[in-house]
């Protein structure tokens, strides 16, 4: 499903050149539930972002299926984001001015679907993450785990083929943290590939194989 | 004190450090500011205090009138007479009049403006000579009247305040006049420019005049009697002279004016929607800047908070806020100053003097100590009103939120300050849309005015002023023989097309008129006959001036003073008065029973557009032959083949000279200067609001962009998730504008139902434009959209440059 090769990222500031990424070859395939760890400034955050198309800066060949991402310009990359992509971050990221129903509408709304249909998905993922009754809540009225659960649960609303997890059970306790990785475990079954990025060798348990970097270079496989 | 002070120390210190901030809010407030300045020192000078007279509210204008109208004519000199004898309210009533001699002094001879003032002016108005002294009651009469009294500019132009010029002759129209004195410099009555006064003579002639009206009256009322008591006392008198001369008094009665009421007429309407359209400019400068401060205040939560965990009370940190307004306030009022010194040179320079010589008090336009207090306490004022809100908004914080490291605020500060900026931003718009509209209606007006055809030619005619002296062409043939050579000679210059002469040039601002009824038919009631302008014309006036014979014939060179009284009539008369019949060889009587008194039609001509190029009715109008009836002042008119007329100006100077070197040849000018010069007030008043508008619209773009870049800025995180959420550039551009544009809008709308009620006020200076003008009020809706959309399209822009792992990251 991903394949990466020779991937590099560079840092310039004047003559000095900061490497955050060195020659990153990997791959992942479908229905994949993959962890990347390693020291803090290892590049782990950068790499999701790489995969997660938002980063365009860099050097080497990034197969997604068929697409050869390097080749692509900034609307396709964005297209292919929007169509296969779901991501969760460690601080949740719900907007604060918007309900948790009107939350999980918001990566719906931005895909051309019919209100009457959009409805009917965020109905079904509400009931699926049992979180009906706090529908017409405000995030700042859930707690955190709650919060990362609504954020999952946005996260997979459109069913992407791809979930990237950014710490996501960094801010939470650890029967919270428990919950959310065996909820991921439970998409990863369902068939979402699923690379996560964590300091937690727990919740790597949760996934099939561990990443680890270290300086940009990926050190074990 | 000791307070104060280093509040205003650190709020300088604070200013200083944001000196971008500050320029920003100084230039916005000095545009505001510096718009009051240059419209309250018109104000101030034109309506306020137009003149310096002690008790100026006694001090009144008499006028008579057929009753129950709003007309105002001039007084006929006997009645005055008869006022003064009968009248118990009056201290004062002094008659004057305008007029001009001819200075023959040195190589060079100069025509001068003269007021002609009864000696009791200067005790009514209350004012003296300030060298020599004033007139005496007894110069009043015939024989003893050759003084004259010089203005202060006229004394400093031509004898360079020459102490010594008391008891020194000038001769003026051929005759000996003794210098008596002096006026004071800011002597400005009667207000038209005058060079020297004379004293009006009241001689047997005087005495006896009922008919014709054409003296000013001004007097002071005495002490303790009201203006309505004046006018009941005034109307009993009307009443009598009504009944002892029907034949020239009837149906008038006489009637007061305040004196400052009826000098201010002309400007006021203009300056008042000037000051209120000043007044939005400022008010757009302060919702500008205040917004800017509750931005700020947002970033500078911290240090208030700081500032209340180190015990300062919500009054002092208010007060120290307020401090730095007020000093913002403060620089804007200086810069502001220099705007307006700029603003009152363009008012200045868009009234020519043809039409300042009439505003009393135009010369006092400009920064004086009042305007100076004006500004200062209108920036103190200013610095209160933008500070307040955003003052009382910062102060509010919640410190423990605030002092949160890394506390994440919310969509930038909070839920009421954001509703005060919407607000700020909806308010701008609304005021600049106003504005705009205003401007835009005064515009299109403007333009109607330029369509209006006048009803002749003024490309390629030159025209100039020439007034003989009485004494040395009392005889009528001597002012025929003058101004028909004049005519001649200068028809027969080389690029002349024609020449001619007119007693009153149309767009002059002056004008006769008489009484008449149709010979044959049945006379009117005195008093209630129609009137006519009356026009003196050389042959080929009408030719020069392209107005057009309808039908009959053009006045002739045979048309002499020995033969039948002609006239042509214009062809309003013709519609009122000769509907069913045809007018050629209709005869007019114009009063008198004898048959020279009657004047035989030959031929109708084209109305044209005599008071102004916006008067709504075109009155009744007859031409005489100057053979006929020969005026001592007239103007000559030059229409030239082709190229600019103003090159003929020298040679035809030289060429009517040459007639008579001791007649001085004056304002010489263009007729489309005339033309243009009767709109001046409207151009002025049009370009000054135009000005405004634009300013209003500058501000407000600026405070929208202001807002949105703000909001994108404080949204950063928001953006951010939803980009990570799959949104793409342009749905998050189109989040950016619609908020803005829903800002926008809902600004646009109370904008246009405000102008829908206040453009009401603009009717009486509209020209063929409705004030709710709908193509007007669309456009310009239309273009504030279109800015308001520019203004929010460049931070939505920049919105979607936010790189959403970034935004992500920085928690």
């Amino acid at each position: 499903m991903i394949r990466l090769r020779n991937i590099e990222k560079v840092y310039e500031q004047g003559v000095n050149k900061t490497y955050v990424l060195r020659r990153v070859d990997l791959d992942v395939r479908e229905g994949e539930f993959v962890s990347i760890m390693g020291p803090s400034g290892a590049g782990k955050s950068t790499l999701l972002s790489i995969l997660g198309l938002f980063d365009s800066a860099w050097t080497g060949e990034y197969h997604f299926w068929d697409a050869a991402v390097h080749r692509l310009g900034k609307k396709e990359r964005a297209e292919l984001h929007k169509r296969h992509i779901g991501f969760v971050f460690q601080s949740y990221h719900l907007l604060d001015h918007l309900t948790v129903y009107e939350n999980l509408d918001v990566p719906l709304s931005y895909k051309d679907i019919k209100k009457a249909e959009r409805q009917a998905m965020v109905a079904d993922v509400l009931d699926r993450f049992q979180i009906v009754g706090k529908k017409d809540l405000y995030p700042n009225q859930l707690s955190g785990g709650q919060q990362q659960l609504v954020a999952v649960a946005r996260a997979v609303i459109s069913n992407p083929k791809l979930i990237l997890a950014d710490e996501p059970t960094g801010n939470l306790h650890s029967n919270q943290g428990r919950e959310i990785m065996e909820l991921f475990k439970r998409l990863n079954d369902e068939g979402t590939t699923i690379i996560q990025v964590t300091h937690s060798e727990q919740n790597a348990q949760f996934g099939h194989r561990v990443v680890q970097l270290a300086d940009g270079w990926v050190v074990k496989e | 004190m000791g307070t104060v002070l280093q509040d205003a120390r650190y709020a300088l210190r604070v200013l200083w450090k944001n000196w971008g901030f500050t320029s920003v809010a100084v230039v916005a407030l000095a545009l505001g500011i510096g718009a009051n300045t240059t419209i309250f020192s018109a104000f101030n000078a034109l309506l306020l205090r137009p003149f310096n007279f002690t008790d100026p509210d006694s001090l009144v204008v008499l006028w008579e009138r057929p009753p129950n109208t709003s007309t105002r004519n001039s007084v006929a000199p006997a009645n005055l007479l008869s006022v003064r004898e009968q009248s118990n309210s009056f201290s004062h009533l002094a008659m004057y009049n305008s007029n001009s001699l001819n200075l023959t002094e040195g190589d060079k001879p100069e025509r001068l403006e003269v007021a002609a003032v009864s000696p009791t002016m200067f005790d009514a108005l209350g004012v003296n000579a300030a060298v020599g002294r004033t007139f005496t009651a007894e110069e009043e009469q015939e024989g003893r009247d050759k003084v004259v009294i010089l203005t202060h500019d006229f004394w400093r132009r031509r004898y360079a305040t020459d102490p010594a010029i008391v008891n020194r002759q000038l001769m003026l129209n051929g005759q000996p006049y003794t210098v008596v004195g002096v006026m004071p410099e800011d002597f400005n009555f009667p207000p038209t420019s005058n060079d020297i006064l004379i004293p009006f003579t009241v001689n047997d002639r005087v005495r006896g005049e009922r008919g014709n009206h054409y003296v000013r009256v001004m007097g002071r009322l005495k002490p303790g009697v009201t203006q309505a008591q004046a006018d009941a006392e005034l109307a009993g008198i009307a009443s009598r002279l009504e009944a002892q001369y029907p034949e020239t008094n009837s149906n008038r009665t006489i009637a007061t004016e305040s004196l400052k009421a009826s000098y201010v007429r002309g400007p006021r309407p203009g300056l008042l929607v000037l000051l209120g359209a000043a007044c939005f400019v400022l008010l757009l400068a302060c919702a500008n800047v205040a917004n800017l401060l509750l931005v700020r205040a947002a970033s500078r939560q911290k240090e208030i908070a700081i500032r209340m965990a180190l015990g300062a009370g919500r009054l002092r940190l208010i007060r120290q806020l307020l401090t730095e307004s007020v000093l913002i306030a403060l620089f804007g009022g200086a810069l502001g100053l220099l705007f307006a010194v700029w603003g009152i040179d363009l008012i200045t320079a868009g009234i020519p003097a043809s039409l300042s010589r009439y505003l009393p008090g135009w010369k006092n336009v400009g920064i004086d100590v009042e305007v100076f207090w004006f500004t200062l306490v209108v920036s103190l004022l200013t610095g209160v009103v933008f500070g307040l809100a955003p003052a009382l908004q910062a102060t509010k914080t919640d410190f423990n939120e605030a002092l949160k490291e890394g506390g994440r605020t919310s969509g930038g500060g909070g839920f009421g300050r954001n509703r005060l900026r919407g607000a700020l931003v909806v308010a701008e718009v609304a005021i600049s849309l106003t504005l705009l509209i205003g401007a835009g209606l005064m515009i299109k007006s403007f333009y109607e005015m330029l369509k209006v055809e006048p009803g002749f030619k003024a490309g390629s005619v030159l025209v100039m002023d020439v007034a003989l002296p009485r004494a040395k062409y009392k005889e009528e043939a001597a002012r025929v023989n003058f101004y028909t050579q004049a005519v001649e000679r200068v028809a027969a210059l080389p690029g002349v097309e024609a020449a001619g002469a007119v007693n009153i040039l149309p767009l002059s601002r002056s004008n006769t008129d008489s009484a008449f009824s149709v010979v044959g038919r049945p006379r009117p009631e005195k008093g209630r006959e129609p009137q006519a302008n009356f026009r003196t014309v050389s042959p080929h006036y009408l030719e020069v001036m392209g107005i057009p014979l309808r039908r009959g014939r053009h006045i002739a060179d045979t048309d002499r003073a020995d033969s039948t009284n002609v006239i042509l009539i214009n062809e309003e008369l013709a519609r009122r008065h000769f509907a069913d019949t045809d007018p050629i060889g209709q005869r007019l009587n114009f009063g008198g029973d004898k048959d020279s008194d009657n004047y035989e039609i030959i031929g109708v001509v084209g109305n044209i557009k005599h008071e102004s190029l916006v008067e709504e009715e075109i009155k009744p109008e007859v031409y005489r032959p100057l053979a006929q009836e020969p005026w001592y002042s007239m103007s000559i008119v030059v229409r030239r083949n082709a190229g600019d007329p103003a090159q003929l100006a020298g040679a035809v100077q030289r060429e009517i000279g040459s007639l008579d070197k001791e007649q001085p040849i004056y304002n010489v000018r263009t007729m489309e200067r005339v033309v243009s010069e009767s709109l001046a007030p409207q151009r002025v008043t049009m370009g000054m609001l135009g000005i405004f508008a634009l300013i209003a619209l500058v501000l407000a773009s600026v405070g929208i962009y202001a807002v949105m870049s703000y909001t994108v800025s404080q949204r950063t995180h928001e953006i951010g998730v939803r980009m990570a959420l799959g949104a793409s550039p342009r749905d998050i551009r189109r989040m950016v504008v619609r908020q803005g544009m829903l800002l926008a809008f809902v600004g646009i709308g109370i904008g246009l139902i405000a102008s829908y009620w206040l453009m009401q006020g603009l009717t009486v200076m509209l020209y063929e434009v409705s004030a709710t003008d709908p193509l007007t009020f669309g456009l310009i809706s239309l273009l504030l959209i279109l800015v308001a959309f520019a203004a929010n399209y460049i931070p939505a822009r920049r919105a979607t440059r936010v790189d959403p792992m970034v935004a992500l990251r920085y928690e």
